[in-house]
């Protein structure tokens, strides 16, 4: 350690929110109608937070394996819901929720265990304090990716419609006529972590990393911490998109290859 | 009376009645019935495009289901009235490029056709190439949507002379067209579908009560 920390207290937190303020006064001046909505969220976050904090702290002095699975399973349930509520098109039935919940519960928690079991080997082993971070990060930050790439592979086969179904015609397999519409929401699944991955140490410094260097961590550490929590996002997003696309492909086909839209419903 | 190819039973598909029919080797059959009623509907059925309610279909002696889809797709081939396209040029849609290249100018078409953006093409040119593709291979059986519906009378000839060679070289042509002129002049048997069911008709435009199908 280079400085001890600084110690935040509730007067320091409570100083930044007064910033909020100026939006406040600019919804006001510009009759942007968002007081309402600027406050709901600035207390919903406040409020999450504190929560997280809570239950962090309860279960980092109970360590207890059950806890930590239970809690395991309402994040990923949550990032599930999360990940397929913004969707033009849906999965009829729950079909959409299975697919990014059992995609991202996979992805996240396989690249989790392989983190846990290869750099950091906690003892033991379900000890929450590395559990919840690790799979928080890894979970929060692949939905990004699994929610675009199911959004764009709804999008892609309605619009590609006649195309999907004049390459079936011709003897196509479903494999080969899905391919453009999986390769464009593969692609754009990936998007994000490309991005901030490219972008990354130049156009901005991650937060995870900031926090880690605000609390007096030598940088080159930090530094190493936030690659390798970089390589397991970019891991378990790839699975991620991977998983939800492939299975949504096999949810809008069926084993006669044909293109199944009317299990896909606009919202 | 020349072999069956393609043998239909009691189809059952969405709101249509039954359906039986047949086509032989060498044939060009034509089906017309009110718009809206399920025609195209009955194509993308029997090409397997479509999930039936019941109802055989038989391509020779083997059933549908006894045939992996991308098989029985590929010998029985349906061409949707609007084609689809999945790459940005024609040339990109075809098995061998180079044989569909001497077949243009049978249709009318331009050398360049094949390479210029799909999107630019006319509504007539895609028409025309999606007739050319659906025909690679030599399937046994074509299921044509309003194949003519975009082109000019001279394109039209052009297109029906190759469906009658697509026929008299053993193939068979199940063809869907509102243009009863067509239906007459193309047509060696004529099928007339509605509500009542899917009968023949001796002549197109009539609809022949006393003869079901087949």
């Amino acid at each position: 350690m280079i400085d001890p920390f600084i110690r935040l207290d509730i007067f320091d937190v409570g100083l930044a929110a007064a910033l909020l303020l100026a939006h406040g006064l600019v919804s006001v001046i510009y009759r942007l109608g968002l007081g309402r909505r600027i406050f709901v969220a600035a207390l919903r976050m406040v409020v999450q937070l504190l929560l997280l904090g809570l239950v962090l702290k309860y279960l980092f002095a109970l360590n207890a394996p059950l806890w930590t699975v239970l809690l395991v399973l309402v994040m990923v349930l949550f990032a599930g819901r999360e990940a397929t509520a913004r969707q033009k098109y849906r999965f009829t039935g729950l079909w959409g929720f299975a697919f990014g919940t059992g995609a991202m519960a996979a992805a996240s928690i396989l690249v989790t265990g392989f983190a846990l079991a290869t750099q950091f080997r906690p003892d033991p082993w379900y000890d929450p304090r590395f559990v919840v971070p690790l799979l928080g990060m890894v979970l929060g930050n692949s939905l990004n990716g699994v929610s675009l790439g199911m959004m764009r592979l709804g999008e892609a086969v309605h619009d590609m419609r006649p195309a999907i179904e004049a390459r079936l015609a011709l003897g196509g397999t479903r494999r080969q006529a899905f391919a453009p519409a999986v390769k464009v929401a593969m692609q754009n699944g990936l998007t994000p972590i490309l991005n901030s991955m490219s972008a990354c140490g130049i156009v901005f410094i991650p937060g995870m990393m900031t926090g880690q260097i605000l609390a007096g961590i030598d940088p080159l550490q930090a530094v190493l911490y936030q690659l390798l929590l970089m390589f397991l996002i970019a891991g378990a997003t790839g699975l991620g998109v991977l998983l939800a696309v492939q299975s949504g492909v096999w949810r809008l086909s069926d084993a006669r290859h044909r293109l199944r839209l009317d299990r896909l419903v606009a919202r | 009376m020349a072999d069956r190819v393609l043998q239909i039973d009691d189809l059952v598909v969405g709101d249509l009645p039954p359906v039986s029919l047949c086509l032989h080797v060498g044939e060009i059959v034509t089906v017309r019935g009110p718009s809206g009623i399920g025609k195209s509907r009955l194509l993308r059925a029997i090409a397997d495009l479509e999930p039936t309610v019941s109802g055989t279909i038989m391509l020779r002696n083997i059933a549908l289901s006894a045939m992996p889809a991308p098989k029985w797709r590929d010998r029985v081939r349906y061409l949707a009235a609007e084609p689809g396209w999945w790459a940005e040029t024609a040339r990109a849609h075809f098995r061998e490029p180079s044989a569909v290249q001497t077949r243009l100018s049978a249709l009318m078409l331009t050398e360049t056709v094949m390479d210029r953006p799909i999107a630019e093409l006319s509504t007539g040119e895609r028409q025309r190439l999606a007739l050319l593709r659906g025909m690679e291979g030599a399937p046994a059986v074509l299921l044509l949507d309003e194949p003519t519906s975009a082109l000019d009378p001279e394109s039209t000839q052009a297109v029906q002379t190759m469906l009658r060679h697509f026929a008299a070289r053993g193939g068979a042509i199940l063809l869907v067209t509102h243009n009863a002129a067509q239906a007459s002049e193309i047509g060696d048997r004529h099928y007339h579908l509605d509500l009542q069911g899917c009968r023949e008709a001796s002549h197109p435009a009539k609809v022949a009560h006393e003869s079901t199908s087949p």
